[in-house]
């Protein structure tokens, strides 16, 4: 649908019609809900509920506070806010502050009068001191040019925010704040080939700010600036005094080049594509590009190119890491026939990407990237690579690279570096720097000769497909394992196919004679959410005043007994007792399924609320593990009514998320109450279930998966209220063990290296049976003791303390000893001779910065060697980690074998966003490149971080 | 409505008091109350004596889920400026707080929704000296004043569209007698629409979609 500008400049200006201000419109009844207000108006077709502008003391307050403190930034006397700008730049923002007339209108989350009603909690209270405004659709569209004129286009639909820049004249604006009438949040529209991204159309009556205004402003004067024009409405002719329109002026745009060019169409934008090369990074089809993907992207990518087929599995912690590890299959390569039989050769690599700066108008984004980072390094290298989208709507992607290693494989060029220090201009190989593979080879990093790589990409406008060209920096005659290559060309062509949000299809002529397939499947975790459709519908909420409330809704005498079943019911909670202390009702959740406690507490409050007597004022919930009460929430019970029921009338209530106000959550002291107890209820003294586990490990000489699946029954037994014994019972169901024969070697104590002898010598298998009490010493010192069969590999007895500061909450330190035994292979009651003592000292800190959560520990291994575990995670809102350990004892390289020392990548998803029911479990898959002796830790069944730690 | 990307409609068999807002043009706080009452309900099959019932429902499919929805309010047709002749607007709720407003008459449709991932904020459709034209706002993407043809086909024959999409029980009853497939070249993604009528001309079933992704089967139960 294209327009031409034409149309839009000749467009005559129509006035505005105006349905009616408050002056015009019948003012409000106090207490009377704005979907009330609004049905009793009748509404027309005509209306246009967008502009709907509800004005209240609030928010023309904080309208005119902002243009106050934007005034005082102006101001030709300094002060502290004062604007580092020109005068004649100062002279124009006032001139356009001087223009708007303050409307003053408050966020509305929706504006459909129905809905409303259907959802209290979009539908505010009014009073009659608010002011109502509604509009008849606008015809028009206001932009502020970079010259701070307010200038008004005539509306067309579909056309880019860029259209109606051009026709204000603002062409080489690059970006612009849309604020779209009635909408919640400006957007930030790229319009450059650099930062293009999906955007809508403006509105009929949205407000457009070209970034270009903003020259020598800051960061809070833009703010206030957004605001304000928000506060506005959609835009009108009487937004604004009449003088300061400024309407397209046809001399800016000459006749002959409009009608010659169409104007862009929002539908014309596109976000960046981003795909993954042949080794799983963003790239082309060889090489890669400097693109990361955003955070919380996750990918298992297949791809095959004679003799090559790798496995990539990459994440995205951050937008400026991409990471990941790979197997690689080389085909025309035997494992090692002597532990391997004729299994072809398999390599497993590490890879990491840094950005290194961003793309700008001029500048393209840059990252720094290492391949097979710490394996054996047989496809080690290193590139340092620049990408820059060009075309109208970057759709275009350049990149240009310079690598080293298997990346510079071509090494037709001289290493830059070499020229500051001539050690660069060799590259020693792998097996000279690290023996045992695993290492960082720090030795071998952007050394020796270089190639450069580059090539581009083009995006199809529905991002369908895509179509890569590159030219390879190997010329694959320098092959690993001599296992060199023909190439017929060097240029590399592909094309990408995107049927779905989750599946990119690649394939490709390589070298010139190779064809390449390629497969992957990517997810966002940082955005994975289920919806609960298995849980039962949340209690609606009675928007009544909490005194009528009893008389209607709560049943007399109350019965307690089915509000107990009614939390089980709705939250799953297992609640233990029930108290009325003066007028808070204490809820005991001795047991609980609940990750998102948010919403597992909303809905107990609509239970509680729906059944108890108005003189019931608060609502606490006191959350017990193990017989400990770990942590309390404590509910003002009027105000989260409110909260669910209207629209608060505080201006920026809308711009939070919806979670309870901080203010009701308190901890009251009120131990000088006395306690009725309400209901009590009994815990079970035997719970247990069925299952199945499943056991797999990949790339092992035995074959590429050796798996096995198990029933399982497992089983709690409850000694008092902190004591317990627990068990679990295997038996093997499924497996591929009748080839597993390979026993790794080993130099140090052989801790867990026996892991064929554990998993083959029996079907029938008792991996758990430990008896566990706990208990506090104060409000922040818990404590735990245990023994029996800990894990599936030893025996023993153990404890640990832990120290959780309520003062400091994003800390706490663990302190945990075990002595310890190695069990019998069968993992029945039989013990081995290796017995030794093992524990750590732990840290744990949610560190704040990029929601990075730290572990680290310190202490003995169960091979006896001492070190330090360093784990770091980054947990996303919805509770999802992306992480990596590592760990350093003083055990060398070559006493710790292959792998150098013990590593590891792990994602922990909760369950809760995978499930249509509330859970409290946790999946973790944790890849660990090979099980050695090394830095070796007692896995234990419960420890106190975890069982204290509530969702989010 | 799972196509839709919307929460899963539940079917309604609630016994709700909504005796006052039917017919309503506006609505007062107790019909809001009522509303709410009855699309919090539980979840049940349609109900097997719906003439007998005082309430009206709708039963609509998306995607593979199925949904009952109940009769809110309608819209007189005076306060329907633009579109004065084709009768009164329908507001029908699911169980999630998803709504349709479906015009009655001979043009009936959907024409405006709320609450679902695609919604068209507003529609309506004139006649013209070319044909019919229709005008809708679209969310997500803001893509407003959409101004299409529409070519419209009469036809005695079940449609294909109509055997595929909605109840079999329906066709089976041969309570349309008057088949309407409509097609706007503007707008192929959303391929044809398919709307039943009865002997008196009333729309009473359709099949039409949203967006590409988001197609809606209805028809209106019992009396």
């Amino acid at each position: 649908m294209k327009r031409f500008l034409a149309s839009l400049l000749l467009t005559a200006l129509p006035s505005l019609p105006i349905l009616g201000y408050a002056k015009d419109l019948p003012a409000p009844n106090t207490g009377e809900r704005m979907s009330v207000y609004l049905s009793r108006l009748g509404l027309t077709n005509e209306q246009y509920l967008e502009g709907l502008c509800w004005s209240t003391d609030n928010s023309r307050q904080a309208q005119a506070q902002r243009l106050r403190r934007l005034r005082l930034s102006l101001s030709s006397v300094p002060n502290e806010l004062s604007l580092n700008t020109s005068l004649a730049d100062k002279t124009a923002w006032s001139k356009l502050l001087d223009a708007l007339i303050p409307a003053g209108c408050a966020p509305l989350p929706v504006r459909d009068p129905q809905y409303m009603a259907l959802v209290p909690s979009t539908d505010p209270v009014l009073n009659s001191e608010d002011q109502i405004r509604l509009l008849v659709r606008p015809t028009q569209v206001a932009v502020i040019t970079p010259d701070k004129n307010i200038c008004r286009v005539d509306y067309q639909p579909m056309l880019a925010t860029k259209a109606y820049l051009q026709a204000c004249g603002a062409n080489e604006s690059s970006g612009a704040d849309l604020i779209q009438p009635g909408s919640a949040e400006p957007l930030d529209v790229g319009l450059a080939s650099w930062n293009a991204n999906r955007q809508p159309s403006p509105a009929p009556g949205a407000w457009i700010i070209a970034h270009g205004a903003y020259s020598a402003t800051n960061k809070w004067f833009e703010d206030d600036l957004r605001k304000v024009i928000q506060a506005q409405g959609a835009f009108h002719e009487r937004s604004v005094q009449l003088p300061a329109l400024v309407s397209p002026n046809p001399d800016q745009v000459s006749r002959s080049s409009i009608q010659s060019k169409p104007l862009p169409n929002s539908t014309d934008y596109t976000d960046l594509v981003m795909t993954a090369s042949d080794w799983g990074v963003m790239g082309l089809l060889q090489t890669p590009s400097a693109r990361i993907p955003k955070a919380g992207y996750a990918a298992l990518q297949y791809s095959k190119t004679w003799p090559y087929t790798r496995l990539n599995f990459m994440l995205a912690p951050f937008d400026w890491l991409e990471a990941g590890f790979r197997y690689v299959d080389v085909a025309n390569r035997l494992y090692g026939p002597t532990i391997a039989d004729n299994q072809s050769y398999k390599d497993k690599s590490i890879d990491a990407k840094f950005r290194l700066w961003q793309e700008s108008a001029y500048l393209p984004q840059v990252a720094v990237g290492f391949r097979d980072l710490v394996g054996t390094g047989l496809f080690s290298g290193e590139y340092l690579v620049a990408s820059k989208r060009f075309g109208e709507f970057g759709n275009w992607d350049a990149n240009l690279g310079m690598g080293w290693g298997y990346v510079g494989g071509r090494q037709d060029i001289d290493n830059p570096l070499g020229a500051l220090y001539s050690k660069y201009k060799t590259r020693p190989t792998s097996t000279e720097s690290s023996t045992s593979g695993g290492k960082f080879n720090l030795s071998t990093y952007f050394r020796g000769p270089a190639a450069l790589f580059g090539g581009v990409q083009y995006q199809f406008g529905n991002n369908r497909w895509v179509l890569k060209a590159e030219y390879d920096g190997n010329n694959y005659q320098n092959e690993p394992q001599s296992n060199d290559q023909k190439q017929s060309s060097p240029i590399n062509l592909g094309v990408v196919y995107r049927p779905n949000k989750w599946l990119d299809v690649t394939t490709g002529l390589e070298r010139g004679n190779r064809l390449m397939l390629g497969i992957t499947l990517y997810t966002d975790l940082s955005s994975l959410s289920t919806p609960k459709l298995s849980e039962p519908r949340p209690m609606p909420i009675r928007p009544l005043p909490l005194a009528a409330q009893h008389e209607s809704v709560a049943p007399s005498p109350t019965n307690y007994s089915d509000i107990r079943k009614s939390l089980e019911a709705q939250v799953h909670w297992r609640v233990s007792r029930i108290v009325q202390r003066d007028r808070e009702l204490r809820v005991e959740v001795a047991e609980h399924d609940v990750f998102d406690w948010n919403e597992a507490i909303d809905r107990a409050n609509a239970v509680l609320h729906n059944n108890l007597p108005s003189e019931i004022k608060q609502f606490a919930y006191v959350v017990v593990v193990r017989g400990q009460p770990v942590e309390t929430f404590v509910v003002d019970r009027q105000d989260w009514v409110k909260s669910k029921t209207e629209l608060a009338r505080h201006a920026e209530k809308f711009n939070q998320p919806p979670v309870f106000p901080t203010a009701i959550w308190r901890e009251v002291p009120r131990d000088s109450l006395v306690d009725q107890t309400k209901a009590t209820a009994e815990q079970p003294i035997v719970t247990g279930g069925l299952g199945f586990t499943y056991k797999q490990s990949f790339g092992g000489p035995n074959g590429f998966i050796l798996a096995q699946l198990s029933a399982q029954a497992e089983g709690e037994l409850r000694m008092t209220e902190s004591s317990w014994l627990y068990g679990s019972l295997e038996y093997g169901l499924l497996d591929n063990y009748k080839d597993f024969d390979y026993t790794a070697p080993s130099n140090l104590p052989r801790v867990r290296t026996y892991v064929r002898e554990y998993v083959t010598s029996s079907d029938l298998t008792l991996p758990t049976l430990q008896a566990t009490t706990t208990g506090k010493w104060s409000d922040d010192l818990y404590w735990s003791a245990y023994g029996g069969l800990l894990e599936s590999m030893y025996a023993g007895v153990g404890a640990e303390m832990l120290y959780r500061p309520r003062f400091m909450p994003s800390v706490a330190l663990g302190f945990d000893v075990n002595r310890v035994r190695q069990r019998g292979f069968k993992q029945d009651f039989s013990l081995r001779a290796y017995e030794v003592t093992t524990g750590h000292a732990t840290l744990y800190w949610k560190t704040g910065w990029q929601d990075i959560v730290a572990k680290l520990s310190a202490g003995q291994y169960l091979a006896a060697d001492r070190g330090v575990t360093i784990d770091l995670a980054r947990e996303f809102n919805n509770g999802v980690r992306i992480g990596a350990f590592m760990t350093r004892t003083n055990v060398s390289a070559a006493q710790f074998g292959e792998g150098s020392f013990d590593k590891g990548i792990y994602v922990s998803i909760p369950f809760d966003v995978m499930m249509t029911r509330a859970s409290n479990n946790i999946a973790n898959i944790i890849w660990r490149p090979l099980t050695r002796d090394g830095g070796a830790k007692l896995s234990r069944k419960y420890e106190l971080y975890e069982m204290t730690r509530l969702g989010r | 409505m799972s196509d839709l990307g919307l929460r899963r409609l539940a079917l309604l068999s609630v016994g709700l008091v909504l005796t006052s807002t039917v017919g309503c043009t506006s609505m007062g706080a107790s019909t809001a109350r009522i509303i709410q009452d009855a699309v919090r309900g539980s979840s049940a099959s349609i109900p097997a004596n719906l003439d007998q019932s005082p309430y009206k429902y709708l039963w609509a499919r998306a995607g593979n889920s199925e949904s009952l929805l109940v009769l809110g309010t309608v819209k007189n047709a005076e306060t329907d400026r633009t579109n004065p002749a084709q009768g009164p607007i329908e507001v029908w709720f699911t169980g999630n707080q998803e709504i349709l407003r479906i015009q009655t008459g001979p043009m009936g449709r959907i024409v405006a929704t709320t609450g679902l991932s695609v919604n068209w904020v507003r529609s309506s459709i004139r006649q013209t000296q070319d044909g019919w034209v229709r005008e809708r706002d679209v969310m997500p993407g803001w893509q407003y004043g959409l101004v299409e043809s529409l070519t419209r086909t009469q036809s005695r024959l079940v449609p294909r569209l109509a055997r595929k999409h909605l109840r079999p029980e329906f066709i089976v009853a041969n309570r349309a007698k008057t088949w309407w497939i409509e097609y706007s070249p503007q707008a192929p993604e959303l391929g044809e629409s398919v709307y039943a009528a009865d002997a008196n001309g009333q729309v009473i079933a359709g099949y039409q979609c949203l967006s590409a992704e988001a197609c809606i089967a209805w028809e209106r139960l019992g009396r």
